[in-house]
């Protein structure tokens, strides 16, 4: 498969290169002429270029009819040039073949040809159409064409030239483009023929933006003030007034080499022609032109823009992305001042990021103005996601036609900008915090708060006083906490000290009977004491305390045998005694401690 | 007679009470109204009368500032901030204030000389006062906790709580103590004339001698003054310090106000 391909291709580019270059070309067209004056002969030239082509037959056309003029001779065939040229083995032709028409100028009117046709080789070509003036001739002419006439030696006097500033309107709008031509004027009677040898002086175009457009090099015939003159086009100028008023064009001075025919020399009976060739600065010259100030008020979106126009708007890429850079373009298309249009203003989103706009001009020249586009682009950078609208354009232009100022809109751009892939990863966070720019506000409420301190309370005693009574305060406590926790710590005392208190209390009313030396009521007085101990103490009447109970309810209790035995042996030894008389002190006080002992012991037993 | 001027005293005082209000308000209200040179004569007025407020002073400040006098500003906002050093909106503006003098003294102070500063500033002193003695509270508290409860983990709470706290209020009361200093500390002024010059020697400069120019409402602290009657410039000269640097330098007595 693309083994063949390669074959038809290789085959392909063999024919192309080896067959001869057949393709031709043929053009036919009417050779430009300037003025002519009434009563002269004048040709009219039409020229046929042929281009490898081989011309055998041309089939002649009728010489065309010119309105008060008389057709003298023509159309005459001459061929002007022709040549072949042989390159790498390729032949290639140029021929050109001028067919001539002579005339006789009639009146002086403006003539205006019609466009003739000719067959070449089958094929049927017109040549374009032709203006031109034919002139009256010089009032105070000789006979046309007087080639004796007397030689003129040396530099011509100033009359014989002059330049003239010639504006192609005499009146314009301020920003509307005027041609302006600076043209050097002979008299007829002389044929002469110029060279531009230097510019002394450059001509000022004051109040005016200029742009320098090439001189028609041709010599016209030119009536002016009734008479005819040679012309030259020294400069032609397209000129756009920046302001009002009556502004004035100064052309410079050309240095100019002339070569003109002063006379013949015959030899021989041959007639050959003389010629004096001179170097001519000319004088200065001035042109005027009234500028009509455009009218006020202006709009306020108006650029300058004097013409006819029209406006597009766009906007690339169509989706927008953060951080990627779009391009928002606004094109004035149109005829007028194209150039020198000023940059509209355009009203982004906030959230877009803009740089300087780049404008491109692209205009040529058209007739008497430019004809062109002027291009603003306006780079734009999305910084947010979102849609945002482009405000709608309006762009107004002053309208020659029709003197008015008038609007053109383009619509209003919505965009969608996403999130792009240019964009850093981490979104850089946006500072929010409003930054101060004035001082804050003043404070009207006086509270007493602000009010002036006499002396900081640090210096004043009572502080340094609550100082201690919080140290005080800790200190009272701890000690208080620590005494209650000495005496909880002593837990054996404290059942010690209540055994001695109860025993003591029960056993007072019995001492008292040690001290009174009453055995008998002593005793009787300790036996009732201890059973009422023991009735309140085990919780049983008086009457149901016999030995076996108490030592088993005593012992449920947790008092320990012995205790039990000594109590006991204590209520016993109170009964002996009621029956023995007389004890002794001792006894008595012995007894009374064991009494009390054993007491102590029971309230002691721990629950 | 006695009577009469006791009399005469307190209607004074009376009269003087209200007008101390009403002063301060008719300098809000001039303020309101964009008439600041009132502002000022009223406020001024407030404060001559006693009413010695953060408040008026920031007020005060506010109306100079206003005037485009920016060292009585300072002056002022310095003062309110030395009876409120709490004063947010004082203290903004001051900074505010600080930023558009021709001035910018550098600051030479260590990085927790000034964090010191700032935590000495951010109440007045007697909340300082008060702050310290609630730690102390705290303290106390913390011990009576290790020392009263049985629960262990309670007097763990107390005992760590108490570790910290020591040296937290000792802390407090440096700060409290620094901040009553500043109170009644007056060594620190603002340049009011519109320039004055820093010479390394009480006297008026000679041509050859280097000075450096200190302009409106840039603050300086005062570390020494020396009387020089003889002298016709000034009759008494300040050795200053600017932005807590070491060096110190001579200016005119007359060309700063104390805060």
């Amino acid at each position: 498969m693309t083994k063949l391909k390669h074959y038809i291709l290789v085959v392909l580019a063999t024919i192309l290169l080896a067959v001869p270059n057949v393709w031709g070309r043929v053009e036919f067209k009417v050779v430009p002429r300037q003025n002519v004056v009434s009563g002269q002969n004048f040709q009219l030239t039409y020229r046929i270029t042929v281009e490898n082509e081989d011309i055998n037959d041309i089939s002649m056309f009728k010489a065309p009819e010119i309105a008060g003029c008389r057709l003298l001779s023509g159309p005459n065939q001459t061929t002007s040039q022709m040549s072949q040229t042989i390159i790498n083995g390729k032949s290639s032709t140029y021929a050109v073949i001028d067919l001539v028409c002579v005339y006789r100028a009639g009146n002086p009117s403006k003539v205006h040809v019609a466009p003739v046709s000719i067959n070449i080789g089958g094929r049927t070509y017109r040549s374009g159409e032709i203006s031109f003036d034919i002139l009256p001739p010089d009032k105070n002419a000789s006979a046309p064409g007087a080639m004796g006439s007397p030689a003129v030696q040396g530099a011509p006097s100033g009359n014989d030239f002059f330049v003239r500033v010639i504006f192609s309107k005499s009146s314009v709008y301020e920003q509307e483009g005027v041609i302006a031509i600076t043209k050097l004027y002979r008299p007829n009677s002389r044929k002469f023929s110029l060279q531009l040898e230097a510019v002394p002086k450059t001509p000022v175009y004051e109040g005016f933006l200029s742009e320098d457009l090439k001189a028609n090099p041709e010599g016209e015939i030119e009536n002016y003030n009734g008479k005819n003159y040679v012309t030259y086009e020294l400069s032609r100028v397209l000129l756009f007034p920046q302001k009002a008023g009556t502004l004035k064009v100064t052309s410079g001075t050309y240095t100019l080499r002339i070569q003109e025919q002063v006379g013949v020399i015959s030899m021989h009976g041959f007639a050959t022609p003389r010629y004096d060739e001179y170097s001519y600065t000319t004088p200065l010259a001035t042109g005027t032109i009234n500028v009509t100030a455009l009218p006020e008020p202006r709009p306020a979106n108006f650029i300058g823009a004097v013409g006819q126009y029209s406006m597009s708007t766009t906007l690339t890429p169509d989706m927008l992305r953060t951080n990627e850079s779009a391009t928002y373009r606004v094109s004035i298309k149109g005829t007028g001042n194209v150039k020198y249009l000023t940059i509209p203003q355009v009203q982004f989103p906030a959230t877009f990021d803009t740089f300087t706009p780049k404008t491109d001009v692209k205009a040529s020249v058209a007739g008497q103005t430019y004809n062109g586009v002027y291009t603003v682009d306006y780079p734009i950078v999305p910084q947010e996601v979102g849609t945002f609208e482009i405000p709608a354009q309006s762009f107004t232009y002053f309208n020659l036609a029709t003197h008015k100022y008038e609007t053109l809109d383009a619509p209003a751009l919505n965009c969608n900008v996403a999130r792009g892939t240019a964009a850093s990863t981490a979104v850089e966070q946006k500072k929010v915090d409003a930054q101060m720019d004035d001082i804050l506000y003043i404070h009207t409420g006086y509270d007493a708060d602000g009010n002036a301190v006499s002396s900081p309370v640090f210096y004043k005693a009572w502080y340094w006083i609550l100082w201690a009574i919080v140290l005080a305060a800790l200190g009272i406590s701890v000690a208080a906490y620590r005494r209650h926790n000495k005496l909880a710590a002593d837990v054996t005392g404290r059942a010690y000290a209540r055994a001695n208190r109860v025993a003591a209390k029960r056993l007072k009313t019995a001492a008292l009977f040690i001290k009174a030396h009453d055995s008998d009521k002593f005793y009787e007085e300790l036996a009732r004491t201890i059973k009422g101990y023991l009735s309140d103490k085990l919780g049983m009447a008086p009457s149901q305390l016999i030995s076996d109970t108490i030592s088993e309810r005593l012992a449920a209790l947790g008092v320990s045998a012995d205790t039990v035995s000594e109590i006991l042996s204590v209520l016993d030894d109170c009964e002996m005694a009621r029956f023995t008389p007389s004890q002794s002190e001792n006894a008595m006080n012995d007894v009374y401690k064991r009494a009390a002992d054993a007491i102590k012991t029971i309230e002691e037993t721990k629950k | 007679m006695k009577h009469k001027i006791l009399a005469l005293i307190i209607s004074a005082v009376c009269i003087s009470g209200n007008a101390m209000a009403g002063n301060a308000q008719l300098g809000d209200s001039a303020y309101a109204k964009e008439a600041y040179s009132q502002a000022v004569e009223h406020y001024k007025k407030a404060l001559a009368d006693g009413q010695k407020s953060a408040d008026v002073y920031y007020n005060l400040g506010n109306s100079h500032y206003r005037q485009g006098n920016v060292a009585q500003a300072v002056l002022s906002y310095e003062r309110a901030l030395k009876l409120n050093p709490g004063m947010a909106d004082a203290r903004a503006n001051l900074e505010f204030v600080n930023s558009r003098l021709e001035d910018k003294p550098e600051d030479n102070n260590s990085l927790l000389t000034r964090a010191n500063n700032a935590v000495v500033a951010a109440v007045s002193a007697n909340s300082w006062a008060w702050i310290a003695l609630g730690v102390f509270v705290l303290l106390c508290a913390a011990a009576a906790l290790y020392i009263f409860a049985s629960n262990i983990a309670l007097r763990k709470t107390g005992f760590f709580g108490g570790m910290a706290l020591i040296p937290l209020t000792v802390y407090f009361v440096t700060v409290a103590a620094m901040a009553a200093a500043r109170v009644g500390d007056n060594s620190y002024a603002v340049v009011t004339a519109p320039s004055t010059l820093l010479n390394s020697v009480p006297r008026q400069p000679k041509k050859t001698e280097k000075v450096v120019p200190l302009h409106a409402g840039t603050k300086v602290q005062i570390v020494d003054s020396i009387a020089t009657p003889d002298d016709p410039v000034s009759p008494r000269w300040y050795n200053v310090k600017i932005g807590g640097g070491s060096h110190t330098a001579w200016l005119r007595a007359t060309d700063v106000e104390r805060i």
